[in-house]
């Protein structure tokens, strides 16, 4: 009988033959390197403690932290760029974290499922093509997979082709699309005091549409325009997001004011750079949703090239959101 | 096993190059050895290039060592071993829907050993592919592996024996 190795030589040769090229090292190696240097920035300042502070106590405060704030405002500061457009060649690309434990019922509502953790990436072109890459999944149901044109998963039917984009418009479109008979009826959100009836079901629906892979920057743009408008809300300017990133925040206390929710603005493209949630009744509740990196790329192997990416990047993990909540 | 590493030297163009022919002379070889152990393509794709990619970054220090293959392929070894502990941390604890299995991760079974490799539990596996494949020393495949060069050998051992038994079971 041949040898074991001879055995396995033979295995070896059933192999595929790899797709890998000393080309796509080399770009690894370019994203690598940004990564750390645009890391060590972002933990320079995100793991000193004034900014953790600041991050800590903006995820738990129902208003916040700012830094150097020029304080609440009723609407977003116009951004500085505009928004990425991709090609239809193009995927828009999104890199996400997603850390959600407790429960954010106050007694009213269901409980979200502990220790979900999700680490994801989004490659999606407007045929509906694209790939969803999963590194970490735990309590958090999606499927990695690549898909042909008209295969993305959507989960929530979404076609953003016809979503009108100036304010009041869009707001009446989704009012009547998340009302109970649209076509994508939001839960019932009790808005803070100070909102508007149908604030909840606003915000809520914006949320949901914010995270969707379907929904491209420009639509997303809009929508944070819409919640940033809600009676209820308020912006803060300058202040950090979750990974010390400069963002605007839009404020909103949901379930009448007891789980502030905040989303964080990139200032220059109106990119989310993060959404979260956390209680008034639980402090160890908390949800926080995270952009790694965005933007628009020509393949579903590949990032954002050095400078290309709508956010800034971050390194922080989906365990490391976690410990930002629980800090100690 | 970084204390037995030569002092760094300045990274020089001519140190690339020669990074370069390292890679075009193991990149197809440790990804077909981490192929028959992960037995998934994309799998072995994203080890063996994050596993190229820390090799280069140290590659001033790594050039200068005995066995750069070595280093490489205990580096990719490791690098699979965590993935596949987080891989498995995350089964543990996931709660709703399960994967649908990509076909095109699926590896090609058409090969009688390729399949009879499949019966091997995959720390078997990385054990008779990292000694009798790559030829690695029971010491060396301990330190890809995470544990006693004499748990290497009798890894080795019993996927050798398993490994024939299934084959003259799939003969006969």
């Amino acid at each position: 009988m041949a040898s074991t190795k001879d055995l396995l030589e033979r295995a070896e040769r059933s192999a595929p033959i790899p797709t890998f090229a000393f080309d796509d090292l080399d770009r690894a190696r370019v994203r690598h390197d940004r990564r750390k240097r645009i890391g060590t920035a972002v933990f320079a300042l995100a793991l000193a403690a004034i900014a953790f502070g600041s991050a800590v106590a903006a995820l738990r405060q129902p208003h916040g932290s700012t830094v150097g704030s020029s304080g609440p405002t009723a609407t977003l500061p116009p951004a500085t760029g505009a928004p990425l457009v991709a090609d239809p060649s193009q995927y828009y690309y999104r890199a996400v974290l997603f850390a959600y434990e407790g429960c954010f019922s106050s007694g009213e509502g269901e409980c979200g499922s502990t220790g979900t953790r999700l680490d994801a990436t989004f490659w999606w072109r407007d045929d509906d093509s694209g790939r969803i890459a999963v590194d970490q999944k735990e309590g958090y149901g999606i499927d990695a997979g690549r898909f042909e044109a008209g295969t993305f998963p959507n989960w929530n039917g979404i076609d953003v082709s016809h979503f009108p984009l100036e304010t009041q418009a869009l707001t009446d479109f989704l009012l009547e699309r998340s009302a109970e008979g649209g076509s994508s009826p939001a839960p019932l959100v009790t808005p803070p005091p100070e909102g508007a009836p149908n604030d909840g079901q606003l915000w809520r629906a914006i949320t949901d549409l914010l995270v969707d892979p379907h929904v491209t920057p420009t639509v997303r743009a809009a929508l944070l325009d819409v919640a940033a408008n809600l009676q209820g809300a308020h912006v803060e300017t300058d202040v950090l997001d979750p990974a010390g990133r400069p963002a605007h925040a839009i404020v909103f206390g949901n379930w009448g004011g007891e789980i502030p929710e905040r989303l964080y603005v990139d200032p220059e493209s109106h990119e989310v750079l993060a959404w979260t949630m956390s209680s008034t009744v639980d402090p160890d509740s908390f949800g926080i949703y995270l952009v790694q990196d965005a933007g628009v790329v020509t393949s579903t192997e590949t990032a954002p090239e050095p400078d290309e990416g709508s956010v800034p990047l971050t390194l922080l993990s989906a365990d490391d959101l976690a410990d930002l909540a629980h800090p100690g | 096993m970084d204390e037995t590493l030569p002092r760094p030297r300045v990274a020089t163009r001519g140190a690339a190059l020669e990074f370069e022919g390292f890679f075009a002379e193991n990149r197809e070889r440790l990804f077909r050895a981490l192929w028959l152990v992960a037995r998934d393509r994309h799998e072995a794709e994203e080890v063996a290039q994050e596993a190229f990619l820390k090799v280069w970054e140290r590659w001033d220090r790594v050039e200068g060592m005995d066995d750069p293959q070595g280093y490489l392929y205990r580096t990719a070894f490791n690098l699979y071993r965590n993935r596949r502990r987080r891989s498995l941390l995350a089964l543990r604890r996931f709660v709703r829907a399960t994967p649908a299995p990509d076909p095109t991760d699926a590896v090609d079974d058409r090969d009688q050993v390729v399949r009879a490799l499949g019966t091997l539990t995959p720390r078997q596996r990385s054990a008779l592919v990292l000694t009798d494949l790559v030829e690695l020393t029971s010491e060396e495949t301990a330190r890809a592996l995470g544990v006693r060069p004499s748990t290497v050998r009798v890894l080795a051992a019993r996927a050798r024996t398993a490994l024939r038994e299934e084959i003259g079971g799939q003969d006969g």
